[in-house]
């Protein structure tokens, strides 16, 4: 399945009529909130928790602010440890300088830990287009979907889009493995598949949860235990990191830690957390004989030039926002087209992707704020997705946005004129509200003709209710008068009541 | 080349400024009241199964009765300072288990692991917040011997247990050297990627006992 953000309305469409489907997220969003709500009660009642969070975003907010040396004092450190550090402008370098390594160190098999950036980069296709090597994802949900070519469907279950008969149909088809819809029993196949990859496998790849600058140390954390697999039984270990996931010490690290697995899977910790320092040394046996990490930028140190787009860079990728966003819970992860599904990857999409190709991600969105309200890293995401919108319309060369077409830009002058001028407004409302009225259908238009037909193809728009906001207000304050006016005339005692009450 | 564009790029921000005030985390250092109690309920609750022992003597026996119970065949060992004060001679005498220690495999040791039923290791430190045992990797200390085995036995020392996270980080921090890495384990290797099922052993071990001793 090849999906492309371009194709995000037809695919919603798709998606939308997916009724089950559709039923089962919001049954599972409904689970993940409460463990994580449950979770978050560790630090106390709620402002204990607002703290938390708190201080969270400050510890994003100081890494952003020092990133660059930050990123120069891991790396000499990384270096002092015995890692060796690449640094990759786009996708493009990062996958050529896996592939490097994969033929300096005559690798034919690759273990991987479930890896978003390495989603991003498109890494599998390319390696194994360009190398022929046999790549086997070690995440039980990344395995799922890699046999099934699609992409994750949430960060944290990639798979969790699938009832038990999908999996095992999955898994009948391309593992051989007996028709089972027993949790355990898929679970102890795979298991049993795997275990041997993992023993043999040449390299491991994972992506970096944190990377800690005083150190020169990387944290990933897990439930299942591929990643311990994969960083230490091969002989070589790839770690991928974008810039932005470096923090300054231990005890940031830790912190966010809590709040990434408490608003990830509702856990205090998760299972494993791996804390890596180098490469095996002397009489050691596990662990890798040599281990890089790739450090790719892909568009962000661009962002980070400006104040506001910086601030795409806060995410920590525990996403409790996708679970509170209306838009992903009723189309799912696909329509997106890329890896990093609903708000998430909507703050970052267009920075790397480019406004035109996004716009569709950043436009889906109600701007309801429930992404920002639980969001442990202070991303102002409806600040972005504002941002965004205002820089498609004025065009930005710099994030591949092209100015929108005379029409709409005539059109948002307009209304911003007619906004600005309350006779106006009043007159075109009056104006709409024929217009629409006349063409709806069940209190809804669905389509009009005209100049307006683009927006109404992927759009719906209530009826205009007869009566304004205004015309009601102005309504209720005359009864309100003509009330105690009455009883003023009736009785000038109860009329003064009425007015001290 | 890309580094220079990268960090020139990075520090070419205009809008730099010094770095806005923090809240300073605080951590409570030294023993706390319901510690132990803390760690044994946190752990019970991730999976694991957690017996208090007043001496190492009592782990022996109950190694003893655990190896007979589980038809245990293969045993790895950590050549650790608290493992190795347990009479492996005399339980391997006893039963049918070949017990192996880190220090006598070198290069065997792979093969070994990966087909041991049981891996038993102490640990550095424990965390009561969590419930989780922190292990410290080294050539006595492998990795694998708490990963790879079906079953993982942990011994804890009542006096390794700390508060939380927080005293980990001050203490790591301020620690003159450091190991190639330390592993954070709480409880069983764990997955809900089927339908949002939990199933308990995915690729880790599928059983975890923790000795606290003391």
């Amino acid at each position: 399945m090849n999906l492309r953000p371009e194709d995000f309305q037809s695919v919603a469409e798709t998606e939308v009529a997916n009724t089950a489907q559709g039923d089962f997220v919001v049954m599972v969003a409904g689970v993940f909130n409460y463990l994580c709500d449950t979770a978050m009660t560790a630090y106390g009642e709620q402002s204990a928790q607002e703290e938390a969070r708190a201080i969270g975003a400050q510890i994003r907010t100081n890494s952003l602010h020092n990133l660059p040396e930050l990123l120069e004092e891991f790396e000499s450190n990384a270096v002092r440890n015995g890692i060796q550090v690449l640094w990759a402008a786009d996708a493009d370098e990062a996958c050529k300088l896996v592939k490097d390594l994969v033929e300096k160190h005559q690798v034919k098999t690759i273990t991987k830990g479930k890896s978003m950036i390495s989603e991003e980069i498109g890494l599998n296709h390319f390696l194994e287009k360009e190398t022929g090597v046999k790549i086997y994802e070690g995440d039980l949900g990344e395995f799922i979907v890699q046999q099934r070519g699609t992409l994750p469907f949430h960060i944290v279950g990639p798979a969790i889009n699938l009832n038990v008969q999908e999996i095992a149909s999955i898994l009948q088809e391309h593992i051989d493995m007996p028709y089972t819809e027993d949790a355990q029993e898929i679970v102890s196949y795979v298991r049993g598949y795997l275990r041997d990859k993992f023993e043999r496998a040449d390299m491991g790849i994972t992506g970096v949860n944190q990377a800690i600058a005083s150190t020169g140390s990387l944290i990933l954390v897990e439930n299942e235990g591929n990643i311990r697999w994969v960083t230490s039984a091969p002989r070589v270990h790839v770690a991928l990191m974008s810039i932005e996931k470096v923090c300054a010490n231990y005890a940031d690290a830790f912190h966010l830690l809590g709040l990434l697995t408490r608003n990830c899977t509702g856990q205090a910790i998760t299972s494993y957390v791996s804390v890596l320092n180098g490469p095996r040394r002397n009489d050691e046996t596990d662990g890798p004989e040599a281990m890089y990490v790739i450090i790719i930028d892909n568009g962000r140190s661009a962002a980070y030039k400006d104040p506001l787009l910086k601030e795409a860079l806060r995410c920590i990728r525990c996403g409790r926002c996708g679970i509170q966003c209306p838009i992903y819970l009723r189309i799912g992860a696909y329509p997106y087209g890329w890896n990093y599904p609903g708000p998430m990857g909507n703050v970052i999409a267009p920075l790397i992707m480019g406004l035109d190709r996004t716009r569709d991600l950043y436009e889906a969105c109600t701007l309801c704020g429930g992404c920002q309200a639980v969001c442990p890293a202070g991303m102002p995401h409806l600040d972005l997705f504002a941002r965004y919108r205002q820089m498609k319309v004025t065009g930005n060369k710099d994030f591949g946005g092209s100015r929108v077409c005379i029409k709409e830009r005539t059109g948002f002058k307009l209304l911003t004129w007619g906004m600005q001028n309350p006779a106006l407004y009043k007159s075109g409302v009056k104006i709409a509200r024929r217009y629409i009225n006349k063409r709806s259908q069940d209190g809804y238009v669905t389509k009009l003709s005209g100049p307006m037909s683009g927006w109404f193809s992927c759009r719906d728009f209530p009826q205009i209710p007869e009566k304004s906001f205004r015309q009601l207000w102005q309504e209720g304050l005359q009864k309100e008068a003509a009330e105690l006016a009455s009883l003023s005339n009736a009785s000038p005692q109860a009329a003064a009541q009425s007015e001290e009450g | 080349m890309s580094r220079e564009m990268i960090l020139e790029r990075l520090k070419s921000a205009t809008w730099t400024q010094p770095s806005p005030s923090r809240t300073v985390i605080t951590t409570e250092k030294g023993a706390v009241a319901g510690e132990v109690q803390d760690f044994v309920s946190k752990a019970t609750a991730a999976g694991a199964q957690v017996e208090e022992v007043s001496s190492l003597a009592e782990v022996q026996t109950r190694l003893m009765e655990i190896l007979k119970e589980e038809q245990l065949q293969k045993v790895i060992i950590n050549n650790d300072e608290t493992v190795n004060q347990i009479d492996w001679q005399q339980l391997s005498a006893e039963t049918t288990a070949e017990v192996k220690s880190t220090a006598q495999l070198s290069g065997n040791y792979r093969s070994y692991v990966v087909e041991a039923d049981l891996g038993v290791t102490g640990c550095t430190y424990a965390l009561a917040e969590t419930g989780t045992v922190v292990l410290e990797h080294s050539n006595d200390n492998e990795r694998l011997v708490s990963h790879a085995p079906n079953y993982y036995i942990c011994i804890v020392k009542k006096d390794q247990i700390l508060k939380d996270r927080y005293v980990l980080a001050e203490i790591i921090s301020s620690s003159p050297t450091t190991p190639t890495a330390w592993t954070l384990v709480t409880g069983v290797s764990r997955t809900a990627d089927v339908a949002l099922q939990v199933v308990l052993g995915m690729h880790g071990p599928r059983k975890v006992t923790i000795f606290v001793v003391g």
